[in-house]
């Protein structure tokens, strides 16, 4: 592997309670993706070797989470994306969704200068990571379909619907508890997140418009 | 409140399990939707030909600020304003055949906005912002409304009609779309910077009617998703035959159509 998690961790500079609180969601999902890859897809978890062990020693519990606004409803979206039960619904909701909102967020991270050294040196760990998983997923995800026997656009919408209704839901606590901080808005992490997977499903052979409107239909709760 | 909002309420009486309209379209906790079953088919007719009647109107005046700011299109676009004006009228007589009253006072509030950005930017003499706003923003919104009224507009026999001021609209955006990548060829980056800056205002503006009308759309058996899939489809795809890489054109439209989605889910009124 060409990243080194411990040396990322081992810039001692202190974490603020925003970037903490960032560390301690990006584990808990980083750590319940690897464990799904692990289970189901371990291509993927080839990537994220060592990711779980560095976000673990940066933030290991949920005390910071669960006091936040943001606790409740990544709690859901962490729930809904442990109902993917088989190798196609993992890589519907961790392959082509979670882990692309997580590649915008590290990408988003990665070109500000409020961060500390640490999380810096971190982001860049994380980035690569994610980018490596996000670019195996698109593959696995049209050989899991053709073995299904079931069309890529029905297979991703019935697996993805759920999660990204979830998703939208942590919108307004992430502006509100990272807006200031990092400049992080969630409509930009969206519309990142949408002109990367749109492109990926029309290579997959699904119909783009089709996909539009799944995409604004679960984000628009109906 | 208008006339319309009252009857609404009276009709939403005997429909809505003793709930009005106003109650089932009220926001509910936990980002919940309530169904739109029992939304009333004669209010939800009444605005959205109301927004159909009196936003062909708007396009009519529209494109006849247009002409006055490009004399060497002059005619041709003063022939689109006649379109759009019989459009209007096609609309008014086809709803007055089913009993539907266009709600005015719903769709001056929707267009309100509208209007006052066609004013901004026919006051600056900027042709090309009203050509994105009008030629591309509102046909988007009124190509992705109207093509599923092609079928659903069979049980009122206005599916023709429908069909027919379809195919004009096309017409407006072909011809828009050539006018655009004529004016901006080579120039990728000039036609960037128009359409962020008229999207700002343009896409909250016509995407936030959009979500407004949505419940009304699935009363009578159109999906709002659907037309905002095709509404965010269509108009990328305009961009990038203009000259826009897909990727930026999706980001940006995406971007400002969530803060609007979030506002619908909330089950808040974007204007």
């Amino acid at each position: 592997m060409s990243h080194s998690p411990a040396a990322a961790a081992a810039q001692h500079d202190e974490l603020d309670g925003d970037e903490l609180l960032l560390w301690a969601i990006m584990r808990t999902f980083e750590v319940q993706a690897i464990a799904q890859y692990r289970e189901h897809t371990p291509q993927l978890a080839v990537p994220k070797d060592g990711v779980g062990a560095l976000l673990i020693r940066v933030s290991g519990d949920d005390r910071l989470l669960d006091g936040s606004v943001l606790g409740a409803s990544m709690k859901a979206l962490v729930a809904s994306a442990s109902e993917a039960r088989h190798e196609g619904e993992i890589l519907v909701i961790q392959g082509l969704v979670l882990e692309r909102v997580r590649q915008v967020v590290y990408s988003n991270l990665a070109g500000l200068d409020t961060l500390s050294e640490r999380s810096r040196s971190m982001t860049a760990v994380l980035q690569a990571a994610s980018a490596a998983t996000v670019a195996l997923a698109p593959p696995l995800f049209a050989s899991a379909s053709s073995g299904r026997g079931q069309q890529p656009f029905s297979m991703f919408a019935e697996a993805s619907d759920d999660v990204l209704h979830k998703l939208d839901s942590v919108g307004e606590g992430v502006d509100e508890v990272f807006g200031s901080r990092f400049g992080l808005r969630f409509a930009d992490i969206i519309g990142d997140f949408v002109a990367d997977l749109v492109p990926t499903c029309g290579k997959l052979g699904m119909d783009r418009r089709k996909v539009m409107s799944h995409l604004a239909g679960a984000l628009m709760g109906i | 409140m208008s006339s319309n909002d009252n009857s609404a309420q009276k009709k939403a009486g005997s429909v809505g399990a003793g709930r009005s309209f106003e109650a089932v379209v009220q926001p509910v906790p936990n980002l919940e939707r309530v169904g739109t079953r029992h939304v009333d088919e004669q209010l939800s007719m009444d605005r959205l030909m109301g927004l159909a009647v009196f936003g062909e109107k708007v396009a009519c005046r529209t494109y006849a600020l247009m002409a006055d700011l490009r004399p060497d299109d002059a005619s041709l676009l003063r022939k689109f304003a006649s379109m759009e004006g019989k459009h209007a009228t096609w609309f008014a007589e086809a709803s007055a055949a089913n009993g539907f009253h266009p709600d005015r006072a719903f769709a001056d509030k929707e267009l309100g906005y509208l209007i006052a950005q066609v004013d901004d930017h026919h006051r600056a003499g900027d042709f090309d912002a009203l050509a994105v706003l009008q030629g591309f923003i509102v046909e988007c919104l009124a190509i992705s409304t109207y093509a599923p009224f092609v079928e659903a507009g069979r049980r009122w026999n206005m599916h023709e009609l429908f069909a027919r001021v379809l195919d004009e609209e096309r017409y407006h955006v072909d011809w828009v779309t050539r006018y655009l990548r004529l004016r901006f060829f080579d120039r990728d980056a000039d036609f960037v910077a128009l359409v962020e800056r008229v999207n700002t205002q343009g896409v909250d503006c016509v995407g936030g009617t959009l979500m407004n009308i949505t419940d009304y759309l699935a009363c009578v058996g159109v999906s709002g998703a659907d037309c905002a899939g095709a509404m965010t489809d269509e108009y990328t795809g305009l961009l990038e035959r203009v000259g826009i890489e897909e990727r930026r054109a999706m980001k940006n439209v995406m971007s400002l159509f969530i803060p609007l989605v979030r506002k619908y889910r909330r089950g808040e009124k974007t204007k």
